[in-house]
């Protein structure tokens, strides 16, 4: 067990948004959260990466009690995550940006020499090399979202969130990006979960999915097992009326 | 193109010894019209290190030049000067940790607002303290250094701040303060302690006003809160940082040449005009320079060695595609 959350709650001014959800990541896993917009997934990001405290639960990184650490210190710790909207520095070159992560992600100190040269071999891995000296503003989406991969890759984790990397790419795009995922798992060896729209994805890529609705769990288990679920074809497609 | 590579060391060599020799072979007003300049730099500059590279605009940069000057006025002939200066910059510094710690946690403009309000606080407090506790208005300095003495001070605190300035820009704090400019959310989320990081680029900054108003107190021999607590002062750091281009490192240099020799061909004869001046060139720079004179310096085509001067000192990105 590389990654626990137990009762994970989190209440925001009248609304729950997520209610006593408890989830855990095995190392070398790929674990998928689905559910409908609203269901929770950015919330649970946010509290496993440390933007929000939760309002009950605890969080475990590597045998380490992280429920109430920053963003900055959780990293540090190995655990990266991505951004939905992506965000690159805008006035920074590629490889600046995924200096930031590789200078100060890691959890002791790395001299800017290091972390260039760790950059670096990060673009290579992304196939972003080409664009290295370009400004973060001249990408496209798709560049962005592999620089959005490369900066967290180049933290060194060993837990990686990715939040829907997949949305706004073509397919064909779409599948690079599905080819880029099964890389990092495999060569890497870095555990993932992935919260994402597309569900063809969602199924190829996971070992285990988490199915969240109105901030509550409401199944688990392997992709073929999930979709087989009444309460999730029910969250998904509605209930029949006529039974 | 080998005498290129020669080009920048020489004409900064250069430019070094004519500032030396300053005091000695030109007139007193000429000294004096280019002390002013490195003061303006000096305070841009290090004004520079949280606002260029944070993007944290702060309008409290005068109360530093004030607290150094109301610092050596009150301990003048007691301590020795030098000492006066670096106790002066070193009490700004502690101000700013003491102050920064809550502020910088406010951002965009209520950050801008927040610090225009404690510099008058700052300035109504002593006004407060010099008419009801000590009972005067100012203070006069009496037996002051030389203007060649001052001259060469205030030559040594703007390279400071320059060299200052140009290292953070090429060191790892450079690159997290960067990173906090673009996007403070994800800047954390890659590592980067950005509360810590602004903080110490606040304090850093505050070093400089608080020895330059050190030793411009010397200069001025007569000092009263209204004066030094100007916010113009804080207004025209900014100004004068627009107008050099903020993303540069010699933006400050040619903004507080323009803008003093501007000042000082105007303010003698048209005082009122040159403050109606500095409007119409802040409103011409927002709208049609957001890069400042630097950045149409970069984009033009400069002949001669101007442009070899400044051009690696400019951005990392452009300097390695050189």
């Amino acid at each position: 067990m590389i990654l626990q959350g137990k009762g994970l709650t989190k209440q925001f001014t009248g609304l729950l948004a997520l209610a006593d959800v408890d989830m855990c990541l095995r190392e070398n896993e790929v674990l998928g959260i689905m559910g409908p917009n609203g269901a929770g997934k950015t919330t649970l990001f946010n509290l496993l990466s440390g933007y929000h405290r939760p309002t009950r639960g605890n969080i475990t990184l590597l045998q380490t009690d992280i429920t109430f650490f920053k963003p900055y210190q959780i990293v540090k710790m190995g655990l990266a995550r991505t951004f939905q909207l992506v965000r690159p520095f805008q006035e920074l070159s590629v490889l600046q940006n995924v200096m930031v992560g590789s200078v100060f992600g890691p959890g002791r100190k790395v001299s800017m020499a290091e972390g260039e040269k760790v950059a670096l071999e990060i673009l290579e891995f992304v196939e972003l090399s080409h664009r290295a000296r370009a400004l973060g503003k001249t990408l496209n989406i798709q560049e962005r979202k592999r620089l959005e991969i490369a900066r967290a890759l180049a933290s060194n984790p060993r837990v990686l969130l990715l939040d829907e990397v997949l949305a706004g790419l073509t397919p064909t795009e779409s599948q690079e990006a599905v080819v880029l995922i099964r890389k990092i798992r495999e060569e890497k060896n870095i555990s993932i979960i992935m919260v994402e729209h597309v569900m063809k994805a969602l199924m190829e890529l996971s070992d285990r999915l988490v199915v969240l609705n109105y901030g509550r769990k409401i199944a688990e288990g392997t992709p073929d097992e999930v979709i087989q679920e009444k309460e999730v074809i029910k969250a998904y497609l509605g209930e029949k009326t006529s039974a | 193109m080998h005498m290129q590579a020669y080009v920048k060391p020489v004409a900064i060599a250069l430019i070094m010894l004519s500032l030396l020799l300053v005091p000695q072979f030109a007139t007193t007003y000429t000294t004096s019209v280019i002390l002013n300049i490195l003061m303006w730099i000096g305070l841009v500059t290090s004004w520079l290190i949280l606002a260029g590279f944070t993007g944290y605009i702060s309008l409290g940069h005068g109360a530093f030049l004030g607290i150094g000057a109301y610092f050596v006025a009150s301990y003048w002939q007691i301590l020795p000067f030098p000492i006066l200066i670096l106790l002066s910059g070193l009490i700004c510094v502690f101000v700013a940790a003491v102050v920064g710690y809550p502020v910088l946690r406010v951002k965009g403009p209520y950050f801008v607002i927040l610090t225009l309000g404690l510099s008058e606080f700052v300035k109504y407090s002593l006004v407060y303290y010099e008419v009801n506790i000590r009972g005067t208005v100012g203070r006069i300095l009496l037996r002051t250094p030389s203007l060649e003495n001052l001259y060469y001070w205030v030559l040594v605190i703007c390279l400071l701040s320059i060299a200052t300035a140009y290292l953070i820009k090429r060191s790892r704090f450079g690159l997290a303060l960067m990173s906090i400019k673009d996007d403070e959310d994800a800047a954390e989320a890659l590592g980067v302690n950005a509360a810590l990081a602004k903080w110490k680029a606040f304090a850093i900054s505050a070093f400089f006003p608080g020895m330059i108003g050190a030793v411009m107190a010397m200069r001025w021999t007569y000092i009263d809160p209204y004066t030094v607590f100007n916010p113009m002062m804080s207004f025209q750091v900014t100004i004068t940082a627009f107008l050099g281009g903020i993303a540069y490192v010699h933006g400050p240099i040619i903004g507080a040449t323009m803008l003093t020799l501007l000042s000082q061909s105007l303010w003698a004869r048209y005082p009122n005009f040159y403050m109606i001046a500095l409007g119409v060139i802040l409103i011409f720079i927002v709208m049609f320079l957001p890069q400042g004179l630097a950045g149409l310096l970069s984009k033009i085509n400069v002949p001669g060695f101007i442009k070899d001067v400044f051009k690696n000192v400019s951005s990392p990105e452009r300097r390695k595609e050189l």
